[in-house]
């Protein structure tokens, strides 16, 4: 991966791959900050902005899709060359789906324009949201730098976010049993804060896929899934002893 | 017995017949040489080569009977080579597939393996008869039409074995033909014509039936091409069938220098032609 | 910070096209014949300036053949001929008017197997130079240096340049037979399959070579490596039985080629 290969344009084509994916990564990350800021303070035109802008997303990711491609069919990379190129295909892919879920939020924002929630509540999704698209941000730093220690602590940090997740989730049901008449808008936050939190997923991947292109292998231990709202029986926290 | 044994005795038959065969070819040529190196040796000394054919009775060397055959044969080399070499080129570069090519490529096998008493014959014919004495001249020129024949082949060969993607490349930088011929195919082919031409020397050292007709011999030294000269197979041929011991020596030390020459003329083109190979 | 990421990822789609360049060479209903056999069939092909075209296609397409008319090296063969037209800047080469050295001049060829002259490796390259222009020690050196360092070879040869080519390796003297070939300062360069006799590493050098080749001549090259062709190329033909089955742009013709032939023929379903 130190030396060049012999022939440049291979080099060019997996370092333009690379930039590339940094700047759908970059565009994904923004869409899902504005996508959080529209939900959060009722702001329609930044919401319709966000869904209409996930066109350029897919369009990236057919191109980016196709120019890897292109690298495998042409050079037929081997080793190395190959993990990286398979790495830019599920990053790729990834990137698209943060995409998708921020547009779903967008929407989810439009849906509930105008209503006012406790402030409490709002801060936990801030919360959420702030930790999501920094693991986000991190992930694709460490993919650009190919540094597999920095993507290990990246990988470690979803935690935090599961963690943050399950509260979120177990605040908004009891709210909901709490205030019926405002259930619809607690049911998009709730789809809302499980977006926000694949959205965590999805980045974390991206830091398992540039561990694979900087090692060359998968990361031995298997993540911890600390996101426990698929299993929640009751909102409240289980009784101790 | 089994198949396998009764393939495996056949095979151990023919391969005894094989050796057989062989040694009994090596033998006869192995008398040869050894009649050839047993009489020819001991009569090997420096007079040899610093005095001339005696008279019966007187002692000598064979100094003016080396000098006629160099002589005679380096006029051959001279006349033949040239010619043989054109010609071959003719063969190989502008006429190789045609109807032409092909008849001048019979007619010249068939001067290969032309009797060389014919060509003796023919050039006492033309010469001889016309000059009204034998002469070295006419002696160079029979023996000319032997080299002639064998350089013409071989040159045609070894331009035929160039690669012709050396041709194509040289001319597709734009060269004309003869020029690429003249540098690039005769330097690819050199050692290989040159091989042609020391193999075609070899021959002539021992031609005695064209020399008997047109050069005959010279008991002297001489300078002038019109008259007969001294050469070794005459010499030989004459030495041999008289009465005296000496010149009986002096036969088999000439036909013993002769075979020591075609044997390096040999041994050097050989040596041409594997630095040839290992180039490749 | 939207703004100016938008802006940026607006710019990573291929937006801008390349526009086409002009026609170096033109062929008109090219055919040719081995005696009676018809081995062209009227082909039409346009080579671009400054581009790499490919022509690709199973064995005894044509695709050779036709590499071979672009500098009438099959001229030397009397039972072989070619009819049609082939216009390099607009004139004919195939007419009798236009003189076949001349020619040659300017559009040079390297073959499939090496073969470097017997003589020194200076001497190759100086060779042809000599034919041409009477040039002083100093300007020959000089210009036998530049083609060297065309050929990419000149840093391993530069200590040994009065040795005898022959005792280069297999892609060395591959590469010193494109700077021969440039040593001219043609304005074309066919390329007869340059690298199928060649190791991976050198086939590499070589195609890395083209690549820097491309930006000042015109190059045809023939390979039935696909993958070369895809990665060395700009314009791509693919040819079967003599004829031009389908010509296009090198992406085009590998990722959606228009005719089911050539699909087939790409994918490895036959030829």
């Amino acid at each position: 991966m130190n030396t060049p290969h012999i022939v440049k344009a291979f080099d060019l084509e997996l370092t333009t791959l690379k930039t590339n994916i940094g700047a759908m990564g970059a565009f994904a990350g923004s869409q899902f900050t504005d996508a959080v800021q529209a939900l959060l303070h009722g702001d329609l035109v930044l919401a319709r902005r966000v869904i209409e802008q996930d066109q350029q997303v897919d369009a990236l990711r057919r191109d980016l899709s196709t120019s890897a491609a292109m690298v495998i069919a042409k050079r037929q990379p081997l080793a190395g060359d190959l993990d990286e190129v398979l790495a830019d295909f599920r990053i790729v892919e990834d990137l698209e789906r943060i995409g998708d879920l921020a547009k779903n939020i967008a929407k989810r924002a439009i849906a509930i324009a105008g209503t006012q929630f406790p402030e409490d509540l709002v801060q936990g999704l801030e919360q959420l949201s702030e930790l999501a698209s920094q693991q986000l941000s991190n992930a694709l730093k460490t993919f650009l730098a190919r540094d597999a220690e920095q993507a290990m602590v990246v990988r470690q940090q979803d935690e935090a976010i599961d963690e943050l997740h399950t509260v979120v989730f177990r605040d908004l049901v009891s709210r909901m049993g709490a205030d019926p008449s405002q259930v619809i808008g607690f049911v998009h936050l709730l789809f809302c804060a499980k977006n926000i939190e694949r959205i965590g997923d999805h980045a974390t991947h991206i830091a398992e896929a540039a561990y694979v292109t900087a090692t060359g292998h998968r990361p031995e231990a298997e993540r911890r899934r600390l996101d426990q709202s698929s299993s929640l029986k009751s909102a409240q926290p289980e009784q101790e002893g | 017995m089994s198949s396998w044994t009764r393939r495996q005795l056949k095979d151990y038959v023919a391969k005894a017949l094989a050796i057989a065969a062989t040694l009994f070819g090596l033998f006869w040529l192995a008398w040869i040489l050894w009649t050839t190196v047993s009489n020819g040796l001991p009569a090997l000394k420096w007079e040899l080569f610093t005095q001339m054919t005696p008279p019966p009775g007187q002692d000598g060397g064979l100094l003016n009977a080396f000098a006629g055959s160099i002589i005679m044969s380096g006029l051959a080399v001279l006349i033949a080579t040239p010619i043989g070499i054109a010609a071959g080129t003719y063969l190989a570069e502008y006429a190789r597939h045609t109807k032409l090519g092909a008849t001048i490529r019979f007619v010249n096998d068939i001067l290969l393996s032309a009797p060389s008493i014919v060509i003796g014959l023919f050039v006492y014919e033309l010469m001889v008869r016309q000059m009204g004495h034998f002469s070295a001249l006419a002696g160079a020129v029979a023996l000319s039409f032997i080299v002639l024949p064998v350089v013409v082949r071989t040159t045609d060969e070894m331009l035929q074995l160039v690669p012709s993607t050396m041709r194509e490349a040289a001319l597709a930088l734009g060269i004309p033909q003869w020029k690429v011929i003249r540098q690039v195919l005769y330097r690819a082919a050199l050692s290989g014509i040159i091989t042609g031409v020391l193999l075609a020397i070899a021959r002539i050292s021992g031609e005695t039936a064209p020399l008997l007709f047109t050069a005959l011999n010279n008991q002297y030294w001489t300078n002038d091409l019109t008259q007969p000269m001294a050469n070794v197979p005459v010499v030989i041929f004459q030495y041999a069938l008289s009465p005296y011991e000496f010149w009986h020596s002096l036969a088999w030390a000439g036909a013993f220098v002769v075979t020591i020459l075609v044997l390096v003329l040999g041994l050097i083109s050989r040596g041409l032609l594997l630095s040839r190979k290992s180039h490749d | 910070m939207t703004e100016t990421t938008s802006a940026r990822v607006s710019a990573l789609r291929p937006a801008f096209q390349q526009p086409t360049p002009p026609a170096k060479i033109e062929t008109r209903n090219l055919n040719f014949f081995y005696g009676n056999s018809h081995a062209v069939k009227g082909v039409n092909l346009t080579l671009r300036e400054k581009r790499v075209t490919a022509l690709i296609g199973p064995s005894g397409c044509g695709k050779s053949t036709l590499l071979r008319i672009f500098n009438r090296i099959y001229a030397v063969y009397p039972k072989q001929r070619a009819e049609g037209e082939v216009l390099l800047d607009g004139k004919n080469i195939l007419s009798k008017d236009y003189s076949i050295n001349r020619l040659r001049t300017k559009v040079g060829m390297v073959f499939q197997k090496p073969v470097p002259f017997p003589m020194s490796i200076y001497d190759n390259v100086a060779y042809a130079i000599r034919h041409y222009e009477n040039l002083s020690r100093a300007d020959m050196d000089q210009r036998v240096e530049e083609a060297l360092r065309a050929g990419a070879i000149w840093d391993e040869v530069k200590d040994k340049l009065k040795q005898s080519a022959l005792g280069l390796s297999g892609g060395q003297q591959q590469r010193l037979c494109i700077a021969r070939a440039v040593a001219l300062k043609p304005e074309v360069l066919l390329l007869d399959e340059p690298t199928s006799a060649l190791d991976p590493l050198s086939t590499a050098k070589i195609e890395q070579l083209v690549d820097e080749l491309k930006s000042r001549y015109t190059l045809l090259i023939v390979t039935h490596n696909m993958q070369q062709a895809a990665r060395v190329s700009d314009f791509t033909g693919f040819m079967f039985l003599g004829e031009l089955i389908e010509y296009g742009t090198t992406d085009d013709l590998f990722t959606k080629p228009t005719k089911k032939q050539t699909e087939d023929y790409v994918t490895g379903r036959f030829g």
